[in-house]
């Protein structure tokens, strides 16, 4: 049998006491909003974003590749970076602003987007989409692109890393996500001294 | 087993203040007693308590499949019909559970009887984790106890090995009636044993939990509930309103929905029926059993009861004592009736910690009545030979 022994450790609190109020807590409470990658509109709506986000995200995803994607005069120069198969010819007169007449160049296949878990909806889009303008990123949702070796990566310089993990489909489901609550109160109508046993 | 009395340690009431142990005194009663202790020998930990709680653990995590499996089963433990996808589902999922208490007859004579299983909203347990350890060492430091003193408790660091097994990406939260400060300290104790285990923890009063329109839970913050404890009964929030959303959201809580059928008493005679004559067992049956008449000396108790509500004993076929209640109305069991351990100060009931899936701990519980209710005492216990 496992005992605790004299000698034993005694039991510590972390918090240092059970008196805490939700404010004592908040410190452990704090959640950091981490950018989650989707590869598609429905797999975004699926991971309980809402749709709105959703679109409005890959919209400007695609326009932010369309206008910055990594360009290569030819297919190999492309397929050497991203791999074969994975890039496509672009016609020049499908980019906004190209100040380089006509023919076409070659960019990688749009492997997805990223957004943040912490917009809740359309109007906290916008805003994310104005901080990141100002900042000196021109479009909300980051384009991501997978690299000859599988990583994905993108082109929009962001704070830290370039780099970003796409997460596979059992752990796509974003954690504690934003939302809008309706109704509460639904839970804890009986009242009592104590509901403990 | 013995009741013994020694001197208080001097300075115990400063210690329950520092760690905001303030239910200490309930009610206005004393809840802690600091100059009283029940002692064991190991023999008595390890063959009367800790192997017969690990082996009914083991018959009841047997049991629930069994159980959710059987619609005649789950009609005997009155699991409202609308909502019994909820349970089995997350018993298909083996949706993770936490902690239990078993309730158990011992007075040091023979086996432990199981009471009851405490298998959904357990408390006492800071009192016999943090708190009685923290008297153990203490008294030992003080001389009152010999060096060799022992206590079977390793409850808190199994209750921290218990959270480490739930994912971490998410906010675990924490929901109680917080206005209650027995039912919040219980809750904030074991956010502390989340938080040791690595999780980020946030409370939030039950009835706070909110829906959005899709049916998910939701915390004050507009963020969705990913996984949350809740010190509030499954037999409750079964009947509430907000059930209905445990269809799509059935995983979020801790203890998970299955426990419903451990924490009912109508497993007790659904264990009866399949371990019989069990030394760790007592008859019992279902009140329209008619079997149930063979027992003189037994304890009819609701199906869903709390704090020793509702319960009456029954001594020679006649009624001794009952406590009153508002429970009672989803029916009834018999059990026989067991001895407490008894001493001048009343009757003792021993709590038998179960963390993750393992035996870890006791917390000993004297009442002058031999219904143990909420104005029960917490008395320290140590090992000694």
């Amino acid at each position: 049998m496992r005992r605790r022994m004299s000698g034993h450790r005694r039991p510590l609190l972390a918090l240092g006491t059970i008196a805490a109020s939700t404010l004592a807590l908040s410190g452990c409470g704090e959640e950091a909003p981490s950018d989650i990658m989707f590869t598609s509109v429905d797999q975004c709506v699926a991971a309980g974003m809402d749709r709105q986000v959703c679109q409005a995200g890959y919209q400007d995803a695609m326009r932010a590749h369309l206008a910055a994607a990594p360009r290569f005069n030819g297919m190999a120069a492309c397929e050497a970076e991203y791999g074969k198969g994975q890039c496509t010819e672009q016609p020049s007169n499908t980019v906004a602003n190209n100040s380089g007449g006509g023919g076409s160049f070659f960019v990688p296949f749009l492997a997805g987007y990223m957004l943040s878990s912490a917009l809740n909806n359309i109007g906290d889009y916008y805003d994310y989409r104005r901080r990141q303008e100002q900042s000196g990123s021109y479009y909300g949702s980051t384009p991501i692109y997978r690299n000859r070796s599988g990583q994905t990566v993108t082109t929009t310089v962001r704070s830290g890393s370039d780099s970003v993990t796409a997460p596979s489909r059992q752990t796509v489901k974003p954690v504690n996500v934003n939302t809008r609550t309706v109704a509460r109160q639904g839970f804890g109508g009986r009242s009592s001294f104590s509901f403990g046993g | 087993m013995k009741r013994i009395t020694l001197p208080a340690r001097p300075d115990w009431r400063d210690k329950a203040r520092a760690v905001g142990f303030g239910f200490h005194v309930m009610y206005g009663e004393p809840y802690w007693l600091d100059d009283a202790a029940y002692t064991f020998t190991l023999d008595e930990i390890e063959k009367q308590i800790e192997e017969p709680s690990q082996e009914l653990h083991d018959m009841c995590m047997d049991l629930v499949g069994e159980i959710v499996g059987s619609e005649e089963s789950l009609d005997r433990l009155a699991i409202p019909e609308d909502l019994r996808d909820v349970v089995q589902r997350s018993w298909q999922r083996r949706d993770r559970h936490l902690y239990g208490r078993f309730d158990l007859a011992y007075d040091g004579n023979g086996p432990a009887k199981l009471l009851e299983y405490n298998a959904d909203t357990p408390t006492s347990v800071f009192e016999t984790a943090y708190f009685q350890f923290n008297w153990l060492t203490d008294q030992i430091a003080l001389g009152v106890l010999p060096k060799d003193a022992d206590q079977y408790n390793f409850l808190q660091e199994s209750l921290v090995e218990a959270f480490d097994q739930f994912p971490k990406e998410s906010i675990f939260h924490f929901a109680a009636i917080t206005d209650n400060e027995e039912d919040r300290g219980t809750t904030v104790y074991l956010m502390d044993c989340a938080v040791q285990a690595g999780h980020r923890v946030e409370l939030l009063d039950i009835r706070e939990i909110g829906i959005d329109a899709q049916g998910r839970y939701t915390d004050l913050k507009d963020r969705v509930i990913d996984r949350c404890f809740k010190l509030y009964p499954w037999e409750f929030m079964l009947r509430e309103p907000f059930a209905r959303e445990l269809a799509r959201s059935g995983d979020v809580f801790v203890e998970p929905a299955w426990k419903a059928v451990l924490s009912n008493k109508g497993l007790l005679p659904l264990l009866w029926q399949r371990h019989r004559n069990h030394p760790n067992l007592l008859p019992s049956y279902f009140t329209d059993d008619p079997a149930a008449s063979t027992l003189t000396d037994y304890v009819r108790k609701p199906l869903l009861s709390r704090e020793g509500e509702n319960v009456t004993i029954f001594r020679n076929g006649r009624d001794s004592i009952s406590a009153p209640g508002d429970y009672g109305d989803e029916g009834f069991i018999v059990q026989a009736y067991a001895p407490l351990f008894e001493s001048d100060t009343g009757f003792a009931v021993l709590g038998s910690w179960i963390a993750g899936d393992r035996a870890c701990g006791l917390a000993v519980r004297e009442d002058r009545s031999r219904i143990t209710a909420n104005l029960s005492r917490f008395v320290p216990h140590v090992i000694m030979d």
